[in-house]
């Protein structure tokens, strides 16, 4: 008996709500049907147009709808044959080997260790210091946050400003609309609190001020001892103030049609600590501090799902502000490996 | 027929490796009512697990087909070995976890497959302990 077709089901995890064949036949009749419809399309165009007189130009452009129909059916088709044809293992063994050349133009960097899924320091070692070597980037997020911010707060008090222009104007011609004023007071205030909100977040920055974190060396490695420093300007009292190494699992994850991000933290540790100081424009924050990472810790790690992060975390509670947290990534490495080249010459022995 | 079964054994017994080293080993199918294989893949591979999407890499690939000319017998036990790379590490953490494993797909007449995989251990990371949720 053929299982009972449920299209208003939502898919949780990766279970399976029908067989695999049905879904694949289901692609491939849609990739065809696409193909099939961008040929017709095509075909009638240039019908028209070869038989038409005087149809102008608008047939030639209207010709990259079907194209476009037939080129995104045909794809579709060529991908489900290959993942009918070949195993996952041979797919990713085409994508490694096709991600691998070497591409005219592009400049091979021959300091760069050849370490699969650990992430390139590249963005850490292109900033010196003034005082140790690298000066650490902060990382963008937090920039996206005020950014993301200003703009949600600016478009919701540009749609209410339209609204409340309008009840107004109602008001001042002797025609209240009363249901719609008192619909308005909800929005008005959450406008409100997004321009607070958004005041307190640049009052912060500008506050706090900037935070400049160096590090000795780069890449760190397991059972590394390495130098920091920290400089912190801005006025301000400061509760207290730490420097954190700490390490987070990152996995992306679906639930349903959501797609989620989950962070664990793994590892955390405070090089440097400091209570009750106070900061001035004229005198900013100094300190140093030794990193000490430890011997069992993992390497960073990224794929397209997955990621384990180190980075220094520079922490602190003000009297007025209070807390704030910025974020450096720093990248740990493997420690080199030392025996390749023998290993190498036993393998090719053996097979040779 | 049965499907078969498929044997693989590492030259090392811990099967314990450390970057740089070399991994090697052999793979055979058991049974005597074997099918005839059309081809077989054997990949040394690792995979991620745990609360993320599942991620995975090659790094050895081999595969073998039936040809007139060179018939392939899984009976007879073969060989493989590859050198291991620097990265990634096996790591068992609380989200995350990185497996490393031997893996031989056998395609059989009549567009079955069947599949073994033999995992390993490849470094020395501790597994990973909560420190402290985060978000979600």
């Amino acid at each position: 008996m053929l299982p009972r077709p449920r299209l208003f089901v939502k898919k949780r995890g990766t279970r399976r709500t029908g067989p695999r064949w049905a879904g694949e036949l289901a692609e491939g009749l849609l990739s065809a049907g696409l193909m099939a419809a961008g040929a017709f399309g095509l075909y009638w165009l240039i019908y028209q147009v070869v038989s038409a007189k005087g149809a102008g130009r608008w047939p030639w452009f209207a010709m990259v709808i079907p194209v476009a129909l037939f080129v995104y059916g045909a794809i579709g088709l060529i991908r489900l044959l290959w993942h009918r044809s070949a195993s996952t293992e041979r797919r990713a063994v085409a994508v490694r080997n096709a991600t691998g050349w070497e591409l005219p133009g592009i400049v091979a960097r021959p300091n760069h260790p050849a370490l699969p899924s650990v992430p390139a320091i590249d963005v850490v070692t292109d900033s010196p210091g003034i005082r140790l070597a690298y000066r650490l980037p902060i990382d963008a997020a937090r920039g996206w946050v005020s950014f993301t911010m200003a703009a949600v707060c600016l478009t919701w008090n540009t749609l209410v400003a339209v609204f409340v222009v309008q009840v107004i104007q109602m008001h001042s011609a002797g025609q209240p609309n009363w249901l719609l004023t008192w619909l308005m007071v909800p929005f008005v205030l959450g406008g409100v609190w997004t321009l607070i909100e958004l005041g307190r977040q640049v009052l912060l920055n500008i506050a706090v001020g900037t935070t400049r974190v160096e590090i000795s060396q780069h890449p760190f490695y397991p059972g590394g001892m390495y130098q920091g420093f920290v400089s912190q300007t801005g006025r301000l009292q400061v509760r207290w103030l730490q420097v954190q190494l700490v390490c987070d699992e990152q996995a992306i994850h679906q639930q349903g049609t959501d797609t989620r991000r989950a962070i664990c933290r793994v590892h955390r540790s405070t090089p440097f600590s400091q209570r009750k100081f106070d900061i001035t424009p004229q005198q900013p924050f100094d300190a140093t501090f030794d990193i000490t990472v430890p011997d069992s810790a993992m390497h960073s790690f990224v794929s397209p799902h997955n990621a384990l992060m180190w980075a220094l975390l520079v922490r602190g509670r003000m009297a007025r502000w209070g807390d704030f947290e910025r974020r450096f990534p720093i990248y740990v490495y493997p420690i080199p490996m030392t025996k390749t080249s023998a290993a190498t010459e036993q393998l090719t022995a053996a097979r040779t | 027929m049965t499907t078969p079964a498929i044997r693989i054994t590492f030259d090392s017994p811990s099967a314990h490796y450390q970057p740089g080293d070399r991994l090697s080993g052999r793979y055979m199918v058991e049974g005597t009512q074997l099918r005839p294989a059309r081809a077989v893949e054997l990949s040394v591979l690792w995979y991620t697990a745990g609360k993320g999407e599942e991620d995975m890499a090659v790094h050895h690939f081999e595969r073998f087909v039936d040809e007139p000319t060179r018939p392939l017998d899984l009976r007879m036990p073969r060989r493989f070995a590859t050198v291991m790379p620097a990265s990634p590490l096996s790591y068992d953490g609380v989200i995350l976890k990185i497996c490393w494993c031997i893996r031989i797909r056998v395609f059989l007449s009549q567009g079955q497959e069947t599949l073994t995989e033999v995992p390993f251990t490849f470094g020395n990371v501790p597994a990973g302990q909560i420190e402290q949720p985060i978000a979600e």
